[in-house]
């Protein structure tokens, strides 16, 4: 019966009555064409088990069906899951009906997707590739040239430890990269309680033009009142710590920053991957330093018949150059490691330090921390990790003619 | 002849902080004669009791272990609390729509595809 509903809902949107609301997952193609015959939604193989066995009685039954559906649709709201709508309808016509259309393909943010919407990302892709080829080109480097003679002259764990820590480092960065990072999905407030803005330039312009902007939601966070501001791009009003990113044109929870070297917004979603990441790879930075210049001073003190810094240095060239390099390296990584394990120990996000720092103004800061460090970088690193909003792989759901009369709040 | 509906919002409650999901158990006033006090606040109660269960931080440690530990690996083969608990809100919402809710023409929408920035139940009206 449910399958049958189904039908019922896809041929409402098409005679212009609706029954469309934001619970019903049954509605599985897009109607952006709609030059096909209900015939072909409505056909025997696409139905199952239909009573429907004539085309040409379609169009009545379909009215019959329509009435009665419309008034028990109310009890069967039940919510299936896609995908087993997909299989009740195989698509023996793939040509007549229109191709449905996942969200991802529709999102309307600066974002890039991948992987048929398993991978997003932003859109400057050069800092990106530069930042993993300095993570993997001096650990494949190390690798490589130091670490056999590591391998043989110290501890063969050396080796091992390094190479987890890579591959840990990599797998961070790119879960990081690749993962949506929190972004809040548009239009769930499309139409926002407007305020009566006066401008008096309307006056001189001679206009009288209704500049109304929406009223700002107060909320009560731990007794204080923090104002909630409305996002015209995304068309929500947007909760506490939430930012809007202008690099990705989207809305992200709890926005930390947006990095231009692993090209994506970091935010409540990926932040422990973040952390993780440069963690690691200041980690495995001073790992490289240490050991390229226990390399170079062993060979050094090994000098026969004397010592000479310059041998050394010749013996194991990659060795030293690594020495620099790690040693340029450590300061950039290693400083970013450590503001980011402040902010991690006060719980707060660089956009609210960054904004404290302006703003000379410390009273909000720590509103949404903890008043313990240990607390604070618990919660941090231990949070669970929330679904992800965007529904990237699911079908696009029209939502068809809809007069939405009004939202009532209860906080009004 | 389009079909209006009414959505009514249950709004979030911050007040106990960011990261606390919790949902404000003022009664709207447009449910009077559908939908008692109680009802209504015994569902918003639950679902704040879920979430609250499912983002305690000593229930996802091990989930969030694990998976740096495992390289990201352990979450392809075994379910995190989080999404057990989620699914267990989901559920606890289709028996409420279909027990209580649906009897006087209102849908408790899924709250994911409002990001948990409210809870709306939609009146057909």
């Amino acid at each position: 019966m449910a399958e049958q509903q189904d039908i019922a809902l896809q041929t409402f949107n098409e005679l212009g009555l609706t029954a469309s609301d934001k619970v019903s997952k049954q509605q599985e193609s897009s109607f952006e064409n709609l030059d096909f015959s209900p015939q072909d939604i409505l056909s025997p193989s696409s139905i199952g088990a239909s009573n429907v066995t004539d085309g040409s009685t379609l169009l009545p039954s379909v009215h019959e069906e329509g009435s009665t559906l419309l008034n028990s649709s109310k009890e069967k709201r039940t919510t299936t899951s896609p995908k087993k709508t997909q299989e009740r309808y195989p698509t023996s016509k793939p040509s007549s009906r229109s191709k449905s259309q996942r969200n991802y393909q529709v999102f309307p943010g600066r974002n890039r997707f991948f992987c048929g919407g398993r991978v997003m990302t932003s859109r400057e892709y050069y800092a990106f590739a530069l930042a993993l080829i300095l993570l993997i080109a001096p650990c494949a480097l190390f690798g490589v040239f130091t670490c056999p003679w590591i391998w043989f002259n110290v501890h063969i764990a050396v080796p091992i430890v390094y190479a987890y820590l890579f591959v840990l480092a990599l797998a961070s960065m790119l879960r990081t990269s690749w993962t949506d990072p929190g972004i809040i999905p548009r239009n769930l407030d499309p139409s926002p309680p407007l305020d009566d803005f006066d401008d008096r330039h309307s006056f001189a312009y001679g206009t009288t033009l209704d500049r109304r902007i929406p009223v700002v939601k107060k909320v009560v966070v731990k007794d204080h009142i923090v104002d909630l501001k409305y996002c015209d791009t995304c068309r929500i009003y947007r909760p506490p710590r939430a930012s809007h990113c202008r690099q990705c044109d989207n809305c992200v929870e709890n926005e930390d920053h947006h990095c231009v070297w692993l090209n994506n917004c970091i935010g409540r979603r990926n932040y422990r991957p973040f952390f993780i990441f440069i963690n690691t790879a200041s980690v495995l930075c001073l790992y490289t330093l240490g050991f390229s210049i226990y390399h170079v001073i062993t060979l050094y003190l090994q000098g026969d018949p004397e010592r000479n810094f310059l041998n050394a240095v010749q013996q194991a060239p990659v060795s030293f150059a690594l020495i620099i390099l790690c040693f340029i390296l450590m300061w950039s990584v290693g400083g970013l490691t450590g503001y980011h394990c402040y902010l991690a120990l006060s719980g707060v996000t660089t956009h609210e330090q960054l904004r404290a720092n302006i703003m000379r103004d410390s009273t909000d800061i720590n509103l949404f921390s903890y008043n313990s460090s240990i607390r604070n970088l618990a919660y941090i690193l231990c949070r669970p990790t929330t679904k992800s909003f965007l529904r990237r792989r699911k079908p696009v759901e029209v939502e068809g003619d809809r007069q939405l009369r009004s939202v009532v709040t209860s906080q009004e | 002849m389009a079909e209006p509906t009414e959505f009514i919002r249950i709004e979030r409650d911050y007040s106990l902080g960011d990261g606390i999901t919790k949902f404000s158990l003022e009664y709207p006033q447009e449910l009077h004669g559908k939908i008692t006090e109680e009802q209504l606040r015994y569902t918003v109660m639950t679902i704040n009791d879920i979430m609250h269960n499912a983002e305690r931080l000593s229930n996802n440690v091990f989930d969030n272990v694990m998976e740096i530990l495992t390289i990201y690996l352990w979450p392809m083969f075994f379910s995190t609390h989080y999404q057990r608990s989620v699914k267990r809100l989901m559920s606890f919402i289709d028996d409420e729509n279909k027990n209580v809710y649906n009897k006087h023409g209102l849908t408790i929408a899924n709250p994911i595809k409002s990001a948990f920035l409210f809870v709306s139940s939609l009146h057909r009206v």
